[in-house]
């Protein structure tokens, strides 16, 4: 396992995007962590005196909002939203879709019809209608948001492994492991999901950065975060009226957002080139 | 279009208008099911709401209407019936033209949403458009000069292309056209009868903004296609008969790269139908995206549903459409598909 990470990391390190991906990703890790430290303003108090400031204005590097709100310590708050809400809509969607592509690739025969049915019914509506329809029934609110987009974005990863199950559970290792009487979950989970995982963890990934995408786009329409939390969709949103006065306001969310999901990309990309190269 | 160099026999040839036909009929019967699940899915959308239907159906409180009342209601609605006797009807109704009654306006559903349709159908399509016309070139180009400088530009661009939020580059170019230059309109659509070129003019913020997240994926897809086409043979033969690089790439290559690009073209036509959804309610354009979102807003199921409805089922036509071209273009698939 050891030398498989070596190997790993041999490949990774040499792709200089991935590796500015995961550098960008990590500090942004440690920015939302830390956000308290970085900035002494509340990202939700008003402050009707100072409000519409603009960029580099002392006490406020990124200016103010409509009600007086730092925009830079929105912005650090509001990765602490985004990235928790990526990886909520991701363990959503890899726990289910890992879950049904096993037991489809697995066991075959009629619960393989009725999985692979409903992965069908899910593809035949477009994704983001499909989730703006849940929110319709959910009703807005971030928590809403990650349902929706967790039951939605399954299927990608259900169809995936469960091809991997396919191919893989013809081959030997499987077949003796069957031989010595194990059970069929811990053959699963021992021998057949650790080498399905590979595409799987690259999808995730970059997943991710959709995940995001997506969850920004509701917010912005309104059906996500709820104001005055500093979500990056909704600050967008909240600044549009203010686009002539205060381009500020909706430029920095979005550049939040793009780099990101940019991020993710990156590091999806490299993860691919160096978790398994036939990929490419 | 048959790829050049694949002879077809004739007695083969005969049989392709009789099989494509039988292929279409086929394709077409699948989509029964399809539609049906869909209208099932989108039926139960009120059911699963919180809250009792009747209430939301009539958008009161129940403090304001008595159990009596709401009972007669629910008698009237229908709601007492079984759930498959509801759906049937549901169905039945939706066949006819009948979606319901807007709850905010009392409009009449589908009235309301066959206006929308071909404002975003204007909008995909025009998407799509702006698209193709950057992936294709950028693609090849990419290709033809791999590892090239270019080529790293392209990728590089295709990566910011599908990482940008459509809702900021719509604010981008509204900042930078409509309120800075003031050679574009802000927002709104415009007829043809009010000029060709104030129709242009209102149409290509929200086509580039809807197009550039498809035109990168394109790209990317384009490049590795033209990469695993320009190594075969028939195209070594073609530069060995002394043609030149362009009529090569263009004439030859280009033209079975395109193959695999169609069908992903197809189903991202879904994601163009979603990206619409956020275009349309950034320029105010006059569809069915904006529509749903307002009255998701609203709360109006009857809206919501239609719209939804009406979406999906566009997308699996446009997919219907894209199978059909598919196998016109690649012969080989449709021998596949119906085995």
């Amino acid at each position: 396992m050891e030398t498989g990470f070596v190997v790993f990391w041999q490949r990774f390190k040499k792709n200089r995007m991935a590796l500015l991906g995961l550098c960008f990703l990590s500090l942004e890790v440690a920015v939302a962590a830390f956000a308290p430290l970085l900035t002494p303003h509340d990202p939700t108090r008003l402050a009707l005196e100072k409000t519409l400031l603009p960029p580099l204005t002392p006490g406020h590097p990124l200016g103010t909002d409509e009600f007086g709100m730092d925009v830079f310590a929105r912005l650090i708050y509001g990765g602490r939203i985004s990235l928790v809400v990526g990886l909520i809509v991701i363990s959503l969607s890899l726990t289910i879709g890992l879950l049904m592509g096993s037991l489809a690739g697995y066991y075959g025969g009629w619960l393989d019809n009725v999985i692979m049915r409903l992965v069908d019914l899910l593809a035949a509506f477009p994704f983001f209608v499909l989730a703006i329809s849940i929110m319709a029934v959910l009703g807005p609110g971030i928590y809403n948001v990650m349902i929706a987009l967790g039951s939605v974005s399954w299927i990608g990863y259900a169809r995936m492994v469960r091809g991997q199950f396919l191919g893989l559970k013809e081959k030997e290792f499987v077949e003796s492991a069957r031989a010595i009487g194990l059970s069929d979950w811990t053959i699963i989970r021992k021998y057949l999901l650790p080498n399905a995982m590979a595409p799987v963890i690259v999808q995730a990934t970059l997943g991710m950065g959709g995940a995001i995408l997506s969850a920004s786009g509701l917010s912005f329409l309104g059906l996500g975060a709820q104001p005055p939390t500093p979500e990056w969709g909704a600050m967008l949103s909240a600044g549009q009226i203010y686009i002539r006065r205060a381009p500020h306001l909706s430029t920095y969310p979005g550049l939040a957002i793009m780099f990101t999901v940019l991020a993710f990309n990156f590091l999806g990309d490299g993860l691919r080139d160096s978790l398994d190269p036939r990929l490419k | 279009m048959v790829p050049r160099g694949t002879a077809t026999p004739g007695h083969a040839r005969k049989g392709i208008g009789a099989s494509l036909l039988q292929f279409i009929a086929r394709r077409t019967l699948i989509l029964l099911p399809t539609l049906l699940a869909i209208s099932f899915v989108v039926f139960m959308m009120v059911r699963l709401a919180p809250g009792d239907p009747v209430m939301i159906l009539i958008r009161q409180s129940e403090q304001t209407v008595g159990t009596e009342e709401i009972e007669k209601l629910r008698q009237d609605l229908g709601l007492n019936d079984p759930l498959p006797v509801q759906f049937g009807r549901f169905v039945n109704r939706a066949l006819h033209g009948d979606l319901g009654k807007s709850l905010f306006t009392s409009q009449d559903v589908f009235e309301t949403i066959v206006e929308r349709i071909p404002p975003t159908i204007l909008l995909t399509c025009s998407a799509m458009t702006v698209s193709i016309l950057i992936a294709i070139p950028v693609g090849v180009l990419s290709a033809t000069r791999q590892y090239s400088k270019l080529d790293y530009a392209a990728l590089s661009g295709a990566l910011i292309g599908v990482s940008m939020p459509s809702f900021w580059l719509g604010f981008m170019l509204i900042l930078l056209f409509a309120l800075r230059l003031g050679i574009l309109p802000a927002a709104g659509m415009a007829y043809l009868d009010e000029g060709f070129g104030t129709f242009l003019k209102h149409l290509v913020m929200p086509s580039v903004t809807l197009g550039v997240g498809l035109a990168a994926v394109i790209t990317r897809l384009v490049r590795s296609s033209m990469l695993e086409v320009i190594r075969q043979d028939y195209v070594r033969t073609a530069r060995s008969k002394g043609l030149s690089e362009r009529t090569v790439i263009y004439k030859h290559a280009l033209k079975n790269a395109l193959i695999p690009v169609v069908t992903v073209i197809g189903m991202q036509f879904g994601s163009l139908l979603g990206g619409a959804v956020i275009v349309e309610t950034i320029f105010a354009w006059p569809g069915m995206g904006r529509q749903a979102v307002a009255s998701i807003m609203r709360r109006d199921f009857p809206m919501i549903q239609g719209n939804v409805l009406l979406m999906c089922t566009l997308f699996v036509m446009v997919n219907l459409l894209i199978d059909i071209l598919y196998t016109v273009i690649d012969p080989r698939i449709r021998v596949e598909k119906m085995k």
